[in-house]
Parts: C-alpha cells; structure tokens; sequence
C-alpha cells in the first residue's frame, strides 16, 4: 500500500519541475511519506528529455517529406481505381472531372476507354473477384459511377452493382473458387452499405425515396434467398462470408422495411442500431459519413481489408478506426450502454477476422482489439498473462484473442 | 535546484495550427506536408526515446505521419491538440514495432556517449544520480502502454494534465492516478 497518494505526488511533482522546491526540501516537508517520495521523486529526476540537439537527420527529414507528398499522390491514384490504372495518360481529366463535377467529362473518358479497349472491357464483365480484369470491370464500376449525377442515382446503381456481386457470388461458388465468393460477398455488403447511405442522405435533403426503399427491400429479399440457396453449396471457405452478408443484409432488409412502414429513419436506427446518416462514402473530398455510420462503414474495410491480408493497409485503417472509436465515445459517453454495445459487437467482429488471418495481419489488428477490449467491462478485467513470449509493452491481461479456442 | 532548470523547459512555442489542420482535413497535401514541418521533430524524438535506434525512429516517424494523413478526417471531432494526436499514433505505432518481436533497444552508444551535447542533458547530474536513466528508460518500456504514454505525455513530452487528459480521453484526476501508479510500478521494477 502507498503512503503517497496521487493528489500528494501529483503535488510533490508540481513543486519539483516548477523548481519551487528542491527534493531535499519536499521530503523533509513530508516525513512520513519521506522514503517512499524520495524514491519516486529520484525516479522522476530519471526521466529527462532527449536534449534538443538529438533530431532528425536533415537529409532524412528531407526525402520523408517528398516519400510523404508521394506517397499520398499514388493513394489518391490507387482510390480513383481507374484514374491510378491509367496514371498520367487520365490524370488531368480525372482531376478536373473531380473539380468541376462535369459528367461530360466522364463520359468523354468513358467513351474514350471503351473505344480503346472495348474487347477488354467485354471480357472483364465475366471475370470474377481475383481474375486479372477484375481490377478493369471495378474502374468502369467506378466511372459510372462518376456519371452519377444525385445520391438516388448513386443508390439506384450500388443497388444494380450489389445484385452484381451476388451473381459473381452464385458463379463464385459453383466454380469451387472460395476466395472469390468471399470477396464479392464482401463487396455485396459494401453496396447494400452505399445504398442505405444514398437513400438517406437523398432523404434528409427533401427527396421523395419511397420508391428506392421498396426496391431495396425487393431487391434484398431477393438476394436473401439467393445467398441461401448458394450457401448449401459453397466451398468451405466462403461460408462464414455469405453467411455474414446474409445476416447483414438481413438488418438491412428490416431497416428498410421499417423505413417504408414506419416513421422513416428513426425507428429503423433504434432497432437496427445502424443508423445510417446522410454523407457521402465514396473516398471524396467530403469524406465518409460521421458518427456511428463511419465506424461501421470503418469496420466492414477493416474486417474486408484483414480478408486480404495486406497488414500495411490493415495498420492504417485501424488507425482510423480507433480515432473513429474515440469520437463515438465522445458522443455517446464511454460509459454508455450503447457505446459498450457497439464495442462488443465491434470486437466479435475483429476476433472473427484476427482468428482467420495470418500473423502480420493479426498484429495490425491488435491495438483495435486491445481498445475495444478496454471498453467491454467483461473483457477489461484483468486476467493471467497467458505466457506469450512476445517482448515489448507488457499488458495485465493476454492481448486479445490469442489462445481462444 | 539544477532539477528544475533542466525539467522547466515545459511548453513548446505556439504555432497557429488550425488553418494548416483545417486545410489537411480538406484534403490539402501541401497543408499536411507543413504540419510535417512543424511536428517531425517532435515525433521522431518520442520515438527516438522508445525504441532506441535511429533507423526504427525513422521509419516509425514516416510511419505515424502517412497513418495520420490516412486518418486526418477523423481527427476533426476529437478536439485534442494536433500534435498530441500524432503522439497517440505514434504510440499506436511503437506498440506495434515491439509486437514484431523485436527486444527493447539500448540506446544507441554514440548518441549516449557523445560529448556535443551527450544524449542526457547533463551528464554529471546523471553520474551522481540514483537511478539510472537508461534503466529507467528501459523500464518505462515494460509499463502498460497507458501508463507509459501518461510518464511520456508529462515527463517527456512535458504536457500538462488538461492536454494528456483530452488526448487521452479521460479526466485529469485519473491521469494523476495513472502517473502514480506508474511510478509505484518503475520503482518495483528498477529495484528488481
């Protein structure tokens, strides 16, 4: 037990670093405590700063900030799908296509594309998650929806490209190729995802939507008992992905039935807990929705991303993903019921995805899991180490999932 | 009361961020590249501290600023300083670094030993002091992540309580506990 509290270190401290006091002079001032301060203050004197002459090698300083600058450029050419595939030759149009918001332009470059490599774009429509077009069949994906002139033409297309990816799903499957159903059924959820998102932000600017709510609703019934049917007969490997889609879909479907049958919005985000709110998802200036959507939206690229085992892009979304979290439980209060509710599910989520990557990919996910451990109180307690022999940073309990069966 | 000439250098010159940082979260490279300007130091020498060579500290510094740019819309709401956001991916990032199970790094000799400076401020204070300090370094990298980012925040990076709370998102009363039962822990530890 310490004879120091806090309030007194925290004190004794103040007193020390604005030099109001010698150590001398403080433990003398606090005999009872004398021993046990002195050590403390000893330690605190023992921890110093580096000196201001330890920085940066200039020359390094130098070709991080250019390694940055480009870094950031090729990002923004990789997210633009197509503008990044093609680099220079469509770069100027694309950015003045994403300055100006000219659906000519696009359309120009769309002719353009498929007057050059017609036969090309032909074959990617068959090609399947993995193929050597698919990368071709998502840039076209991603110039029309460029063309998309409102968020309903938006919906209207995500939903026309979710349908998409559940054909690619059936096909997937039948082909014994795993890898691939998965994928598209990551990407369905991502559609299904825009959609609702479209639909509400058309909503909240005094768009008539009913119509789209239906279609969505028709649309994802069907898709439910198309994703059955595949189900039964999917390679191992893509089970746990269609099923996910399904069961999100299923949210999806009763938020939209919700939406067409009662006060629109609200209800369907109490029962869902998904609430959808008005924004824009594509990677654009304006950015993703905030709030609760983010982190969801947020977590499906994490779980999506982690699929792929790329641990660099991995690293970097859960790096986006933990700020996410924190400004969730700014809003809603840490301590909130619905606050540990979304982190419960979050970290399900995340063990799920942890136990089936490979090693680099389950150490980027590590610090997500870590935080949303701190925010489930079952999970935050403090249990046995669990021996792993990692160095570094120790923590009180094992880090998350490793060992679980 | 040479202590309190040496940890009195608290605070670091007021740089009107905002605009820079507004201007990044829309999407201005440029603007981002100048935030770079202003905090690479910064970053590099809490990094420094952690791991220990300057090639980690390195790449883990150009690290923490592309994480940041990836992330930069996100920091909008959260209503903490800017640079003590990048310490927190910074942190993020030395976690991982030593998760790649990679042993705690002594300094590196020649910075320590150098007479231009040496790398501690005063060399003979550190002769004549109890503890020593790269022991003590050691052992603040066997604290819980939370408890070292606190001893970092106050100790080194010498931020007052309001700021590590805010970054943090706690109160400041529970940041005092945590610096206290921090330095209960390095005191167990160094005495090991």
């Amino acid at each position: 037990m310490s004879k120091v509290s806090p309030e007194l270190l925290a004190r004794c401290l103040e007193e020390l670093e604005s030099g109001r006091a010698t150590l001398e002079e403080i433990v003398a001032a606090h005999p009872a405590e004398a021993e046990e301060l002195r050590d403390l203050l000893e330690l605190r004197l023992a921890i110093v700063p580096l000196p201001a002459e330890l920085e940066p090698d200039p020359a390094f300083r130098a070709s991080a900030r250019v390694a940055l600058l480009e870094a950031i450029a090729a990002e923004r050419d990789r997210r633009r799908g197509l503008w990044g595939l093609f680099g220079p030759w469509v770069r100027m149009p694309a950015l003045a296509f994403a300055r100006l918001g000219a659906p000519l332009i696009a359309g120009l470059l769309l002719a353009f594309l498929v007057a050059a490599g017609g036969g090309v774009a032909y074959a990617a429509q068959d090609s399947l998650p993995g193929d050597a077009l698919y990368g071709v069949k998502n840039a076209l994906e991603q110039v029309q929806m460029a063309l998309a002139a409102s968020d309903e033409a938006r919906a209207e297309l995500h939903m026309a490209l979710a349908a998409k990816r559940v054909e690619e799903v059936q096909r997937a499957a039948a082909a014994g190729r795993g890898d691939a159903a998965r994928a598209a059924a990551e990407g369905f959820l991502s559609h299904v995802g825009q959609v609702e998102t479209y639909v509400g932000s058309a909503s909240a600017s005094g768009k008539d939507v009913e119509a789209l709510r239906e279609r969505l609703q028709a649309n994802l019934e069907r898709q439910q008992a198309v994703l059955a049917e595949v189900l039964e007969k999917a390679p191992d490997s893509a089970k746990d992905a269609i099923q996910h889609a399904m069961e999100m879909s299923q949210k999806g479907l009763k938020r939209a039935q919700q939406a067409v049958q009662g006060p629109a919005g609200a209800d369907a985000a109490g029962q869902g807990g998904q609430q959808v709110e008005p924004g824009r998802p594509e990677d654009t200036p304006g950015g993703r929705p905030e709030g609760r959507a983010d982190l969801q939206a947020l977590l499906q690229d994490l779980v999506a991303t982690a699929r792929g085992g790329n641990a660099e892009q991995v690293s970097s979304l859960v790096t986006e993903f933990l700020a996410a979290l924190e400004n969730e439980g700014a809003v809603l209060g840490k301590s909130s019921a619905s606050f540990t509710e979304h982190c419960r599910g979050a970290y399900n989520r995340l063990e799920q995805a942890y136990e089936r990557a490979s090693g680099p990919v389950q150490e980027a996910l590590l610090p997500a899991l870590t935080a949303l451990e701190e925010c489930v109180p079952e999970r935050a307690a403090p249990v046995p180490r669990d021996g792993s022999s990692l160095p570094g940073p120790p923590s009180d309990r094992p880090t998350p999932p490793r060992g679980r069966p | 009361m040479e202590e309190a000439v040496e940890l009195g250098q608290r605070g670091h010159a007021p740089v009107d961020e905002g605009p820079l940082v507004e201007a990044a979260i829309a999407g201005d490279a440029q603007a981002f590249a100048q935030l770079y300007d202003l905090y690479v130091t910064r970053v590099y020498r809490h990094i420094y501290y952690r791991v220990g060579r300057k090639e980690d500290a390195e790449d883990l510094t150009q690290q923490v600023f592309l994480q940041a740019w990836r992330a930069i819309r996100s920091y909008r709401r959260t209503e903490v300083p800017f640079v003590a956001w990048l310490l927190t991916i910074a942190s993020n990032a030395v976690i991982s670094f030593y998760r790649k199970n990679r042993p705690t790094q002594p300094l590196e000799q020649d910075v320590r030993s150098s007479s231009a400076g040496g790398l501690w401020a005063d060399p003979e204070g550190e002769a004549l002091a109890r503890f020593d300090r790269e022991e003590v370094r050691r052992a603040i990298l066997k604290l819980r992540p939370e408890q070292q980012q606190v001893v970092l925040m106050r100790f080194i990076e010498q931020m007052e309580y309001p700021e590590i709370a805010a970054a943090l998102g706690k109160s400041e009363g529970n940041v005092r506990v945590i610096l206290h039962r921090a330095l209960l822990q390095l005191r167990q530890l160094v005495a090991r």
